[in-house]
């Protein structure tokens, strides 16, 4: 770490055809303004192709890198561009964090004729967004020193995600500038971000197993063909009871043309549904629940399902509180009367994520009755706290693949979220000052307060029977409370926009 | 249907609800607290730029005032060397004036115009006969 703006040595793989695509390449360096900067181009013996994934990438790269000059490298594929202030945003970043050891920024997709097509931006650091995905694409620069000890490895395909989690397991600090600063061209065939090919699906698999083994997570890693994303699935410890709390006043509504009674139809789903069997239903009922309902909950789950009556007002976090208190299970599974489970294995997945010693809670994937998505994870601005995915297409993927990866999130609906009861109580539960919304906003807050972290999840799919017309309308006093609390967090939501 | 016990804490649920109420309060009051700072950070920084700006906006107008009242002080400076300027060359025109009327009405310039008045007249002929050729 030095006083003074580093050297950033760039290096450019080159190959057969690709002249023109390096020439691009290479102006858009010599372009740059301000900072210091160093020009490597690489040329393999007869003319090989020196680009990721091809044979002996990491030796030709490893190479070039050691004999490199600059603090920092950064590799910029032949015929991509660099923002002409790209490397003075690199170096005004470090100068603002000089312990900072890898340093990335959104990429901009163009196409081969150079217009914009779309902005893929990457939120701050997330390690476990990284176990699925190598988020930080093409645009990142890495202190020299680090990658000249870790060194790149023949992984075809997933040479940098393998550097980048090495560098992760060296505690290496990454920060994320914010800015488009990489021209990256979209190709026929490719899907950035994404991992298509066979070969690059092996390389993946193997290069994420061997970093949970070095960390030892006992997990298993298995490569989402068709969305083009990992999935780390850590073996759960023990079986522990899971309590289901379902807050309720035992409405009906009609689903897919029937007058359904909710909470039973919730209950009789997962009961019929769901894989893992260590588990107790809480059920906090308003005292206008019909008796019959009570009725049928209790043929329904038997011993393993307890109603807590509720004669307050209403007060759907003193309901959960309630719930929660009433438990028994070390982990609690907080969700909404109007749900309809659709994963067998929901709390194995939700269990695989949250046993994770820096997890404080975990969100799924909740779709409308027609498909479209409710919730895929909170997101927050300085005037809203909304839900990501909203209202868009079921197999939407998101920017870049959001939508099929395990990611870091400040926040999830408690219409079903995975909390391990310490962390409930630790927290202080829900807030009882906002009892019909922003309560999950805020106690998700609370929790990443507390320093732990909130995960959404892909692989929990739920039905979410709210209907779209919903009046979300907040009053003032909610969104007074909620600002009162979290004005700064709410502005700077660190994993939005994705 | 519920017991009034939670066995596991040894608590009534009275209790435990009113331990996450209290925890909730004070983690509440600590978030709010931490918004009151942040504000309380930006305006000072707000506060600090003002000041900063206003002690610009002065220091500029005081500079400006100082050029000013050079400009002025100058400007008097030049009018006074001016006049002063002025009056010598007047009595310098005047001293001039005396010497060149003092030389013309002399008695040696009188005749020396009589004794170049033929050479005139003869440079008067060729140059009317240069015209002519």
């Amino acid at each position: 770490v030095t006083g003074s703006p580093p050297l950033f040595s760039v290096l450019i793989p080159s190959g057969v055809g690709l002249e023109a695509d390096v020439a691009r390449t290479v102006d858009s360096v010599s372009a740059q303004s301000g900072a210091l900067h160093e020009l490597i181009v690489l040329h393999a013996p007869g003319g090989a192709d020196t680009l990721p994934g091809s044979p002996n990438y990491s030796a030709h790269m490893n190479a070039a890198i050691e004999s490199a000059n600059g603090e920092f490298v950064m590799i910029v594929w032949p015929g991509d561009e660099l923002d002409p202030n790209a490397l003075e945003h690199l170096a005004s970043s470090l100068a603002s964090d000089p312990a900072a050891d890898v340093v990335y920024a959104d990429e901009v997709l163009v196409d081969e004729g150079g217009a914009s097509l779309r902005q893929m931006r990457k939120p701050e650091p997330s390690i476990h967004r990284l176990r699925s995905q190598m988020y930080l694409g093409r645009m990142f620069s890495i202190r020299r020193a680090l990658a000249v000890r870790l060194g790149l490895r023949d992984f075809p395909g997933a040479e940098h995600h393998d550097l980048v989690l090495r560098a992760v397991e060296e505690s290496a600090r990454f920060v994320c500038v914010g800015k488009p600063l990489y021209r990256r061209v979209l190709r026929d065939g490719d899907s950035p971000f994404l991992v298509r090919d066979d070969k690059a699906g092996a390389s993946g698999v193997a290069v994420l197993a061997e970093h949970l083994a070095r960390q030892d997570i006992d997990a298993e890693v298995s490569w989402w063909r068709e969305r083009g994303t990992f999935r780390v699935r850590r073996r759960i410890r023990s079986s522990p009871l899971v309590s289901i709390v379902i807050p309720t006043r035992g409405g009906s509504a009609r689903i897919r043309g029937v007058d359904t009674v909710l909470v039973t139809n919730a209950v009789a789903g997962v009961l019929a549904t769901s894989s893992y069997q260590n588990i107790e239903f809480v059920i906090v009922a308003d005292a206008e629940t019909p008796p019959d309902v009570l009725r049928e909950l209790q043929q329904l789950g038997g011993e393993r399902l307890r109603v807590v009556p509720w004669t307050l007002p209403f007060n759907f976090s003193a309901k959960i509180n309630l719930g929660a208190i009433e438990a028994r299970g070390e982990y609690l599974l907080l969700l909404n009367d109007d749900v309809e489970l659709m994963t067998p294995d929901w709390i194995e997945a939700l269990l695989s994520i949250g046993q994770g010693q820096d997890v404080g809670l975990v969100g799924v994937m909740l779709y409308y009755e027609d498909g479209s998505i409710q919730h895929a994870g909170h997101r927050y601005t300085a005037e809203i706290a909304g839900h990501i995915g909203l209202s868009t297409r079921g197999d939407t993927v998101g920017l870049p693949g959001s939508m099929s990866v395990d990611r870091e999130v400040s926040g999830a609906t408690a219409a079903c979220m995975l909390v391990a009861r310490r962390a409930f109580f630790d927290v202080g539960g829900f807030t009882e000052c906002l009892p019909a919304s922003y309560d999950d906003v805020d106690f998700c807050l609370k929790m990443g307060g507390s320093g732990l972290t909130a995960i959404w999840t892909p692989h929990v799919e739920l039905v979410h029977f709210e209907s779209q017309s919903r009046d979300g309308r907040i009053t003032e006093y909610e969104q007074r409370t909620l600002f009162s609390r979290w004005r700064s967090r709410l502005a700077s939501d660190p994993f939005w926009p994705l | 249907m519920t017991g009034q016990n939670d066995s596991s804490e040894g608590t009534t649920i009275g209790e435990a609800r009113r331990q996450l109420y209290l925890v909730d309060k004070i983690l509440g009051l600590e978030a709010e607290l931490a918004e009151v700072r942040i504000a309380c950070e930006r305006s000072l920084a707000e506060d600090r730029r003002a000041r900063e700006d206003a002690d610009r906006v002065l220091a500029e107008r005081e500079r400006a005032a100082g050029d000013r009242e050079r400009m002025l002080d100058e400007r008097e400076r030049s009018a006074a060397s001016a006049t002063v300027e002025i009056e010598r060359l007047r009595s310098r025109v005047e001293i001039v004036q005396n010497e060149l009327e003092a030389v013309t009405s002399s008695r040696s310039w009188r005749t020396a115009r009589l004794i170049l008045r033929p050479v005139a007249a003869i440079r008067r002929v060729r140059h009317r006969a240069k015209g002519r050729e």
